[in-house]
């Protein structure tokens, strides 16, 4: 067979296959639509999951270093210190808090202003606060990051707050990982659902099937429609998933950005990239294509014309 | 053409349809094979187009051993025979024109030459303005027509015909029947499995008969 024949022989079934399915649109809008939307919840947890981390950037003060100088800072020396810490790769942002601030801030806050106007001294010490970029925001970046601070002179100690930052990125991590087997078990009920629409498919076309078969239509010649029908049908769902997808991000935009700017956040629900979802149509038209043909493989030894 | 040594079919119930079968058939020839129900005349045809095998013995079609056949070799054995049958099986969602395409279609043919072909071989079976019609339109005799073109537009060298008048009454099947002695005439081996006697009384064809799976000697009527 040459390449024109090969080619035209495809194309036309491709095109008997577009044909049926338009001739019989409710069973295609039935199977599209619920495959569709069974993608759309691993779409939309995936979404969620990418969405996750700049999510807790918007509780930016939460992963902070606070590191607490020695009596003999003076506000030369602390300036030169905060200076130092500024210049820091893995540090975004620097808070200088001196003695006397934390001393006022201390009044305001408890009250007792007219206690600590007894106190000879202030008791409080001068405070840098450092908070790191957010890919340093992690377990064993911030530890170094600890680690490094409390090596600089006139440092007395340094406070992390490494905890919160474990538990968050475990509770991330968790949720990833119940994403992907939720998304696997959806995918896997998506590509069962084409299944059952091949296998349905070749139960009403039983009788074509036993005439291509005894008319001498090899494996390959019978075993094609139903594969292309079922790579088209997935196609759809995923075109369906996408639009299901962006729907619910535009619906949400407005009450996000508006939760986001009451933290100080110009925070936006980002959507999949083009790239996903051509990945997501690649993924779901191969194992669609492998479902469907093992399906038809199945059905097909059991024709009673099969061959002996 | 058609050569069967020793063949014996026993179904997995134990029935035996066939015993130690051996007959040829010559090419070229119009051939009735007749026998009473369920004396084995359609597990023969089922045998030969490779819908059954053998349990022993072995079958050749134009030197072919059929039971070394496997995979595409059987579907393209299969492009070399025509069958029509009793209940002609066409697919009453399609047109006349798309019925009888099907055998070329699967070839893979051009749709230009399928169309010419097409409009000779209804030419042929007196179906030429019926090609858009629907068969559930159709009378039982212009069915089994569109059988008898379904099977013979792939050009086959050999016909097999499973009681094609066995649906209709006396003067369409020997209609039907004529269209058969004028195949014979372009070069084709065809096979007719009927019980119907007056189809080849008093004419000179080749009968074969079977009786309890038991092959009669062959015979010129």
């Amino acid at each position: 067979m040459g390449m024109r024949s090969f080619l035209l022989l495809r194309l036309q079934t491709l095109f008997s296959c577009l044909g049926r399915m338009w001739r019989t649109p409710f069973p295609t809008i039935f199977t599209v639509a619920c495959v569709g939307v069974i993608l759309s919840l691993p779409a939309g947890l995936y979404m969620m999951s990418v969405n996750l981390l700049p999510v807790t950037g918007i509780l930016k003060n939460t992963p902070e270093l606070t590191m607490y100088l020695s009596k003999n800072a003076n506000d030369d020396l602390s300036a030169k210190l905060f200076d130092q810490v500024r210049n820091l790769p893995q540090v975004n942002h620097v808070r200088l808090v001196s003695a006397d601030e934390a001393l006022e801030d201390f009044k305001q806050l408890t009250g007792l202003d007219t206690i600590i106007q007894y106190v000879p001294d202030n008791p409080l010490p001068t405070v840098i606060i450092v908070q790191p970029y957010e890919k340093y925001a992690n377990p064993t970046d911030f530890q170094q990051l600890a680690d490094k601070l409390r090596g600089f002179e006139l440092v007395d100690a340094v406070e992390v707050d490494l905890q919160w930052v474990k538990r968050l990125h475990k509770i991330i991590e968790l949720a990833r990982i119940g994403f992907t087997i939720v998304s696997v078990l959806l995918i896997a009920a998506a590509i069962l659902l084409i299944c059952n629409t091949t296998r349905l498919s070749i139960v009403s076309r039983y009788e074509e099937i036993k005439v291509i078969d005894q008319i001498g239509g090899t494996r390959a010649f019978i075993r094609r429609p139903f594969v292309y029908i079922a790579v088209i049908h997935s196609l759809l769902s995923v075109g369906v998933a996408l639009a299901i997808i962006e729907g619910i991000r535009m619906f949400l935009r407005e009450p996000i950005g508006e939760l986001a700017a009451l933290y100080s956040s110009d925070y936006q629900l980002s959507g999949l990239s083009p790239l996903t979802w051509l990945g997501a149509a690649a993924t779901v038209s191969i194992l669609s294509w492998l479902a469907s043909r093992t399906t038809v493989h199945i059905y097909l030894r059991r024709l009673k014309s099969s061959q002996p | 053409m058609i050569r069967f040594s020793n063949v014996t079919k026993q179904y997995p119930s134990g029935q035996i349809a066939l015993r130690s079968v051996s007959f040829a058939i010559e090419p070229n020839q119009l051939v009735f094979l007749t026998g009473h129900s369920g004396a084995g005349k359609s597990t023969l045809i089922k045998l030969i187009t490779l819908q059954e095998k053998p349990t022993h013995g072995h079958i050749f079609v134009d030197d072919r051993n059929l039971s070394a056949l496997a995979g595409n070799q059987i579907a393209y054995y299969r492009r070399s025979i025509g069958v029509v049958q009793q209940d002609q099986k066409l697919l009453f969602d399609r047109t006349v024109m798309d019925n009888v395409a099907l055998p070329l279609i699967v070839r893979n043919m051009e749709m230009s030459k399928i169309r010419r072909r097409i409009s000779v071989v209804l030419e042929m079976v007196g179906l030429h303005r019926k090609e858009k019609a629907y068969p559930i339109n159709l009378s039982g005799g212009e069915q089994q027509r569109v059988g008898i073109a379904r099977a013979i537009i792939g050009r086959p060298q050999l016909i097999i015909a499973d009681e094609p008048t066995g649906n209709l009454d006396e003067e369409l099947g020997d209609e039907i029947m004529d269209i058969f002695k004028l195949l014979v005439q372009y070069e084709t081996t065809i096979i007719v499995a009927t019980h119907d006697r007056h189809h080849f009384s008093g004419q000179r064809f080749n009968v074969f008969e079977l009786r309890n799976g038991i092959m009669t000697p062959s015979n010129i009527v």
